[in-house]
Parts: C-alpha cells; sequence; structure tokens
C-alpha cells in the first residue's frame, strides 16, 4: 500500500519542482509567473474548443510514446519514431489519394494499413542490422529521421506539390477518407479512441500474454530469457514491428484526421516528444495516458502564453517539459534509493 | 545536528588514524589487542516483509579475527553493509571506540578506517589492478592521474602482506582468488584498519585458502581486525577468535572459538542438528540419456575452452565432473543447454542429435538446466517469483490457453494458475520470500536456488545439468538441494553434477569424470574413488 503511493508521489513533487524552476526563470527574464501560468490555464482548458484541441494533440503523442515504450520493454531503444511517423504519413497521403471512389469503411483501413507498413519499413534497416549484425540500433534510428523528414520536405517542395499552393504542401485527400469528429465544430477526431484503443490493447498484450511475458523477459533478462528458450531475434522483430508501425499510425492520424494532407514539417517534433512522455508514464502503456494529457495541456497552454501580454516564447514551455520530466525522474530515482537504503 | 556529528566523525577519524599527517604508521599504537573498537547496539533492519536484522549486538575487538556465522539470508551481510554504510539501520546505533557516530554512506566508514570486500568483486573487468584501486581517489597530481606512484605503493602494500600481484595487469586476466587480494589491497590502499569480508573463501581453491588464512593471520598480528562472514564451520574454527551466530535476523550465540565446537555452533546457525547423510540405492542400468561424442567449443576469449570431450550419461545416474573451475566445466554445460556453439563435435539426447541447437529445442527434449550464473542466467530478478516459475513452461497449458483464436499457439497467460502453481512450489520448495508477486531481486542466495531448482524440476526434466549446485549456500539449503538431486536420480532422471566441490562430488556421483584444461583426464566409479587420486587428477596428474 506504502509503496503504491510512493510511486506516484514523485509526480506531484516533481511538478512542483519543475515550476518552481519555471517561475524562477520567467521572474528572471521579466514576466510575472503568475500571469503567465494563468495564461497556460486559460489558454488550455477556457473554451470548448482549446479543450478539445489538448486531445486532438494527445493522439499523436501517446502514439509515439508507446511506440518507444514497446521497443524500450524488449530493451530495443526506437529513437526514430519522427521518421517513421513521417513516412508512415507519407504512406498514408499516398494510399489516401488513390482512394477517391471507395467508401470510407473499405478506405480507411487500407490507409491505416498503408501507413502502418510505412513505419516499420523505416525501422526495418535498423532492425535488421541489430538481429543479424547486432549493430546498435540508437544511432541508425536516430540518423534515419533526418533522411525522413528531407525526403518528405523534397517531396512536398516537388514531385507531390499541389501546383496550386503557395506553400509546400500538396492537394487535399479525398473526403472518404478524413477521420469523423467526434464534437461538432473542433478538430477533436476519432483518431483520439483509436489511439486509446491501442494504449490498452499494447497493455493487455504486455500484461496477459506470453509474447508480452517474452517481450519483458528479453528486456529484463536476456541472457535468462535466452536460456529459458525464448527467442530474442524474434522477439526483437517483433516489437520492432509494432513500435515503427505505431510511430507509422501517428503520422496517419495527422494526415487523416487533422490537415487532411501533407504539408512540411507538419511534426512539431512528435516523434521524439513520445520518448520524454515514455519516460513521463514511467513506460507503461496506462501510465503513458496522463503523461500525454498533461504533455498536451501544457503545449496547448503555451501557445496561448505566447499570445498574452507581454508574450513569453513558446520555447519556455519545452523548457518546462524538460524540467519536469528531469525532475520527477530524479525525485523517483532518489526515492527508490532511500526505500532501498 | 548534521553538522555536529560530521565534527565527531572528523574528531574519530583522527583518533584512529593517530596524529595526523605523520606517516602511516602512527595510527596502529592506538589500537591495543583487547581494546573495543566498533559496537554496534539493537540494530535493526526491515526490508518489505523482511525483517532483516532484528536488535542485534555486536562488537569487535581490536586485533582480532571476528567470524560472523549464519545461514544464507540470516543477516550477516545486511548487519556489515549497515557498519559500512550502505544501509541505514531503522534503529540502534554504533560507538567507534565508544563515541557514537552515524555512518551515512561507504565514504564516512573508509574514512573511519573500515573496509568492505563484498561477496561479488566491485572491480571493473577492463581497467588495471592499479587503476581499479585509485578509482574515486584523489592524486597527488590532480587533475592528472599519478599511476606510477600508485603503482608503487600497491608493490609495497602486496608485498608487506603477501598479497601477490601484478598492479599493471588487467582483472579480466585474473582469477577469483588473485580478485579478492586486488579488492583487499584496495582497502588497504585506503587506509583500513578494520577488514570487512564478506564469504571471502568462497572463491578460492583449498590451496588459496589457506594461503589467504596466512594472511589473514599475519595481518592481525600487524593490528588489523577482521570481521569474517561465512557459514563454513571448520572455517570459523581454524582461523577465528570469537564468533558471534546469526539465525533469522538475531544473534543467537556469542563466543570465544576456543569455548566452543563445530556441532554445538552447528546446531545453533541451523536451529536443529544436521548431519549430511545421504543414501542412495543402487543405480539401475538405464537407456544412455545424454552421449558427448568428440566435443570441442570455443570460451569467451576465442580459445579452445572443450577439447574433445566424450562421455554418456545413463537415466538413474549421476556423473559427477570434478574439477577447479575454469577448465572448461561451464562452457561444457553451456553447450549441452544450448547457450554456447559447438565447433567440433555431437551431443545426443536420448538418441537424437541436438548438437548446437537453440535452448528451446533442448527444453523440449527434456533437459533441465541449473546454471552456475544464478542471478543472471537461472532468473530474471526483475521478475515476480511466480513469473519465474513459468520462464520455462509459460506456453504450455495451464499457464497458457488459446482462448477462441483458432491457431495451434497458446497466447493468453493465466494469471490463476501461474499464482497457483507459485503457492504451490513455494510450499514444496521452502522458498522464503514476502510473496509470490514479489520479485526475485528481494530473495536471499539459497532462496533464488531454491527457485530455480522449483523452475526446472516442477517441468519434471529427463537429464539435468546441475552447476556448482550448491556452492556459497548454507548448511540447509545445501543439504535440500542435494536430496532433490537424489531423488530425482532415484526418480530416473540422469544428471550432470558439476561441482568444484569434492565431497559433494564423492558423496553424490555413481561415476565421476575429472576436467583439467578442457579436457576429461578419466573417469572412474565413485565406488572405486579416492579423494586424493582425483585431487591429483585436477591438477592434471594422471
Amino acid at each position: 500500500m506504502k509503496a503504491r503511493f510512493e510511486k506516484y508521489i514523485s509526480y506531484p513533487i516533481g511538478l512542483i519542482i519543475a515550476l518552481s524552476i519555471f517561475s524562477a526563470t520567467l521572474l528572471a527574464m521579466g514576466f510575472n509567473p503568475i500571469l503567465s501560468l494563468e495564461a497556460l490555464i486559460k489558454g488550455s482548458f477556457g473554451t470548448v474548443f482549446r479543450a478539445s484541441e489538448i486531445f486532438v494533440k494527445v493522439a499523436p503523442l501517446l502514439l509515439t510514446a508507446l511506440a518507444f515504450l514497446i521497443a524500450f520493454k524488449a530493451r530495443f531503444l526506437n529513437f526514430g519514431a519522427e521518421g517513421q511517423l513521417y513516412i508512415g504519413a507519407l504512406c498514408a497521403y499516398l494510399a489516401a489519394s488513390q482512394m477517391g471512389g471507395l467508401p470510407s469503411i473499405l478506405s480507411v483501413p487500407l490507409v491505416v494499413l498503408a501507413s502502418f507498413a510505412g513505419g516499420v519499413a523505416w525501422l526495418a534497416i535498423p532492425l535488421v542490422l541489430k538481429v543479424k549484425l547486432a549493430i546498435n540500433e540508437i544511432f541508425p534510428t536516430i540518423v534515419l529521421n533526418f533522411t525522413a523528414i528531407l525526403l518528405v520536405n523534397w517531396l512536398v517542395t516537388g514531385p507531390i506539390m499541389d501546383p496550386n499552393a503557395l506553400i509546400p504542401q500538396t492537394r487535399a485527400i479525398p473526403r472518404e477518407t478524413w477521420l469523423p469528429i467526434m464534437i461538432p465544430k473542433t478538430r477533436l477526431h476519432v483518431g483520439l479512441i483509436f489511439a486509446f484503443f491501442l494504449a490498452f490493447l499494447i497493455y493487455l498484450i504486455l500484461q496477459k500474454t506470453v509474447l508480452g511475458y517474452d517481450i519483458r523477459a528479453v528486456g529484463l533478462g536476456p541472457r535468462a530469457a535466452k536460456h529459458g528458450g525464448i527467442d530474442f531475434s524474434r522477439n526483437t522483430i517483433i516489437v520492432g514491428i509494432l513500435s515503427g508501425g505505431l510511430a507509422g499510425l501517428a503520422g496517419m492520424i495527422e494526415v487523416l484526421g487533422v490537415n487532411h494532407l501533407m504539408i512540411m514539417g507538419f511534426s512539431p517534433g512528435f516523434g521524439y516528444q513520445g520518448i520524454a512522455i515514455a519516460a513521463l508514464g514511467r513506460f507503461d502503456p496506462i501510465g503513458v495516458l496522463p503523461a500525454s494529457i498533461f504533455w498536451s495541456i501544457l503545449l496547448i497552454g503555451g501557445r496561448s502564453m505566447e499570445r498574452a501580454t507581454p508574450p513569453v516564447p513558446i520555447h519556455m514551455i519545452h523548457v518546462l517539459q524538460a524540467v519536469l520530466v528531469l525532475s520527477v525522474l530524479i525525485v523517483q530515482e532518489f526515492l527508490t534509493v532511500r526505500r532501498q537504503k | 545536528m548534521g553538522q555536529s556529528t560530521g565534527e565527531k566523525i572528523e574528531r574519530l577519524v583522527e583518533k584512529l588514524r593517530g596524529n595526523k599527517g605523520s606517516g602511516q604508521q602512527s595510527r596502529l599504537r592506538k589500537l591495543k589487542p583487547g581494546e573495543s573498537i566498533i559496537e554496534m547496539r539493537g540494530i535493526t533492519k526491515r526490508f518489505p516483509g523482511v525483517l532483516a536484522n532484528d536488535h542485534i549486538d555486536f562488537d569487535l575487538k581490536a586485533c582480532e579475527i571476528h567470524a560472523l556465522l549464519g545461514e544464507n539470508g540470516a543477516g550477516k551481510t545486511t548487519l556489515m553493509n549497515i557498519l559500512y554504510g550502505l544501509y541505514r539501520p531503522d534503529e540502534g546505533s554504533i560507538l567507534v571506540q565508544g563515541e557514537p557516530v552515524i555512518i551515512r554512506s561507504p565514504k564516512d566508514a573508509i574514512e573511519l578506517g573500515l573496509g568492505m570486500v563484498h561477496q561479488h568483486f566491485m572491480l571493473i573487468p577492463v581497467m588495471s589492478v592499479t587503476e581499479n584501486i585509485v578509482l574515486g581517489l584523489k592524486s597527488a597530481r590532480e587533475p592528472l592521474l599519478d599511476i606510477g606512484r600508485a603503482e608503487k605503493r600497491i608493490a609495497e602494500l602486496s608485498e608487506m602482506h603477501k598479497l601477490k600481484v601484478d598492479p599493471r595487469a588487467k582483472i579480466e586476466q585474473l582469477s577469483m582468488g588473485e580478485r579478492q587480494r586486488v579488492e583487499i589491497l584496495k582497502a588497504l590502499y585506503r587506509d583500513a584498519r578494520v577488514l570487512i569480508l564478506d564469504e571471502p573463501t568462497s572463491v578460492l581453491t583449498p590451496q588459496e585458502t589457506e594461503d589467504f588464512f596466512k594472511t589473514l593471520r599475519s595481518m592481525v598480528n600487524q593490528g588489523f581486525t577482521i570481521v569474517f562472514i561465512t557459514h563454513k564451520l571448520p572455517e570459523v574454527m581454524e582461523i577465528s577468535h570469537r564468533v558471534t551466530v546469526l539465525r533469522r535476523g538475531k544473534v543467537v550465540a556469542r563466543s570465544d572459538t576456543k569455548l566452543t565446537n563445530p556441532s554445538e555452533l552447528s546446531k545453533m546457525m541451523v536451529g536443529r542438528e544436521v548431519a549430511i547423510n545421504i543414501e542412495k540405492q543402487k543405480p539401475e542400468e538405464g537407456k544412455v540419456a545424454l552421449e558427448v561424442k568428440n566435443l570441442s567449443a570455443m570460451g569467451d576469449k576465442g580459445l579452445l575452452a572443450l577439447k574433445n570431450i566424450s562421455f554418456s550419461i545413463h537415466e538413474g545416474e549421476i556423473l559427477g565432473v570434478a574439477g577447479v573451475s575454469g577448465n572448461g566445466q561451464r562452457e561444457l554445460a553451456e553447450v549441452l543447454t544450448g547457450m554456447r556453439k559447438a565447433s567440433e563435435g555431437k551431443v545426443y539426447i536420448f538418441g537424437r542429435d541436438m548438437t548446437n541447437l537453440s535452448p528451446k529445442k533442448i527444453i523440449e527434449q527434456g533437459v533441465g538446466d541449473i546454471p552456475e550464473d544464478r542471478s543472471g542466467t537461472g532468473l530474471i530478478l526483475g521478475f515476480s517469483v511466480a513469473e519465474n516459475l513459468v520462464l520455462e513452461t509459460r506456453s504450455m497449458s495451464p499457464f497458457s490457453y488459446r482462448w477462441f483464436l483458432p491457431f495451434a499457439k497458446r497466447y493468453f497467460l493465466d494469471r490463476n494458475e501461474i499464482h497457483k502453481n507459485a503457492e504451490r512450489l513455494i510450499q514444496e520448495y521452502e522458498i522464503m520470500t514476502p510473496s509470490v508477486d514479489a520479485p526475485a531481486r528481494n530473495l536471499s542466495g539459497g532462496n533464488l536456488q531454491r527457485l530455480i531448482l522449483a523452475k526446472v524440476l516442477s517441468r519434471n526434466p529427463k537429464l539435468l545439468v546441475a552447476a556448482q549446485p550448491t556452492s556459497g549456500l548454507d548448511v540447509a539449503a545445501t543439504e535440500f538441494i542435494q536430496r532433490k538431486l537424489i531423488e530425482q536420480r532415484e526418480r530416473g532422471v540422469a544428471i550432470l553434477l558439476i561441482s568444484e566441490d569434492l565431497n559433494e562430488i564423492m558423496t553424490l556421483s555413481d561415476r565421476i569424470a575429472v576436467m583439467y584444461e578442457g579436457k576429461i583426464i578419466g573417469i572412474i566409479p565413485a565406488s572405486k574413488a579416492q579423494i586424493q587420486e582425483i585431487g591429483l587428477m585436477m591438477t592434471g596428474v594422471k
């Protein structure tokens, strides 16, 4: 019971520490921290639209967090979710743009599959290198992020650019492939439900299936897992497919649910933020739900801080997010060490 | 409060060190033999679900070897970890030369003149002896290292205490005995006056142990004080001046070693009389369970570790493999269980060629393994007790089920069955754990081994490989495990028993194979084996 309580106490403590550092920094920069925080809260919850925007962002963040987490469980560090997200989005766009006449019930699942496959394809090289040649996955996954972004940039500024557009973007995808909106006059689409469902699915896989047992075994004790008859390569490939696929789906959600086209630089680093959210959520598929919602609140609130008078630069929110993750993790570590003493 | 304690520690450090800055030897005069230097009063330490230390009183007099005797999990290591600042006691106080101190960290302990050699060495394999010893210390030429001077001083210390070791050797090149000397030198280099040695002989050969005891005696004569944690009675009798016996976190006896005797100590340590007296039935000649033909394999360093080995084991037979560790026994077990590839030769299990198949296939063939490396290979420390127990049977009935998916494989875990299984095995194998959901990490050494045994034997293997199954375990656990092995043999299981403990080999085996430098020097029936003869063969004499 006590351990259970201690497990979560790091969050309020971490938040208080992070907010103090954040406020001190704002003060030092000549802002009024109380007014800024007020703008942050009002900005995120002030209206239905703003509150809905939080959840619009939660969908891709949750998916990239799950992508990092599932691979992390088997000790595979996929730092390439950003690239996989871009390629997933690209595949979703390319598939969707071919499906003009098809009913949604057919076209959307096909597009989902295409984006999943795209994400997996982008992780395939690091995955094969890891399994066949035991090459560490960190560097290949990171480098492929830049490759993916540059590839998409080139495509949307040339080959697939909408000739009538003034900025580098493509034509819109057919209406039938758009994800339905859940609350009228907002951008909140059903992709959010889909993301929640996937979080629950990952939770089920990890906790209730033999596969999940094997994945966790490979992560926690690779040698003992091998000794117990658990195949390292097989499980690494499976988490790789799930991880790359989930990141690809995050890209699909942005194309089908929000932008309805490809546009240069459409991801504000969802792939990277997923890593921080996974850590904040203790690498737990249920824990990343509140973590991604909270993260998103800060993102949306941060935008209104930027519009407040005097405007607080949006970068300050990134500072707050970073300090928050660090303080929660440090407090957690501190409590664990103290408990063991 | 913090400051005053700090000052106190400072004062005591000075006291322990004698006149500040007047050379190394000056501290010796301060400690008269027999003078009490450390007193631990009413030390209590609770871990989740376990009372590790229950109001323990412990005192240490200058220039003595004080044995701390007890079974695995009796609380010996916890008590010394408290003294060394690794844990904080929940209750109780520590006095150094009559003055209360608070030891917050090993750093404080080192400043007080304490040094601890852990059972698992804290050395970095790729670094040299000198680099390991000076690790974390200020160099005389900050920010540059002063390896030359350090080397000289280490050579001096090693000469003075007869702790022979090459300061330039890399740790990974050293034997366990040498590594232990490095750990002791590390403490001496930090001017330790009191050495805490946790199960120091568990990594030593009998010959090394003898030399090691000589070193300890000469150190005591030079004014050092030694705490000797052990569960081996003969060692207590041979080396210690006084002995404190712990059982289940409590002190059950404290005595001058001269005034006691092994059977009395053993009774106090275990709480009942034990006599390891294992009876075996005559083996029935069964089918050939394992046949190894001309097997060779590489070791970790890329050198040939197994050289052209051939032998066979029948059902209901125990083949003991004797030998000083590091002569290919580990590699042999690994090849048999699929953890290492054979470079040449064949392994037949019940007549089927199983050479270089995956551990999974070999498990399916009915092979069970109790590996030497318990916490890394035998178990997953981050997994719960219940989860560990189904490591090899997780995808079988009743631990997993198909649900309605129309595939041949079992996909879903049955938590209830896994729990029931764990509850049953905990009873049967007398595993002490706070609960079946507690991580294996929380279990003591003996209980980890019981857990492995339960995991392996519960799936009824037909061929069992057991490597050092009782090393480092206390009397009760050793007896339990040896009885289980005999029980398996009577069930008709073929057993390959690899052990450094000659008595164990002699008691349990039907035939004994002796390994030396990757070869089998000879195989003799246990009934005809003489311990001296085997001892000679272990050193390569045929």
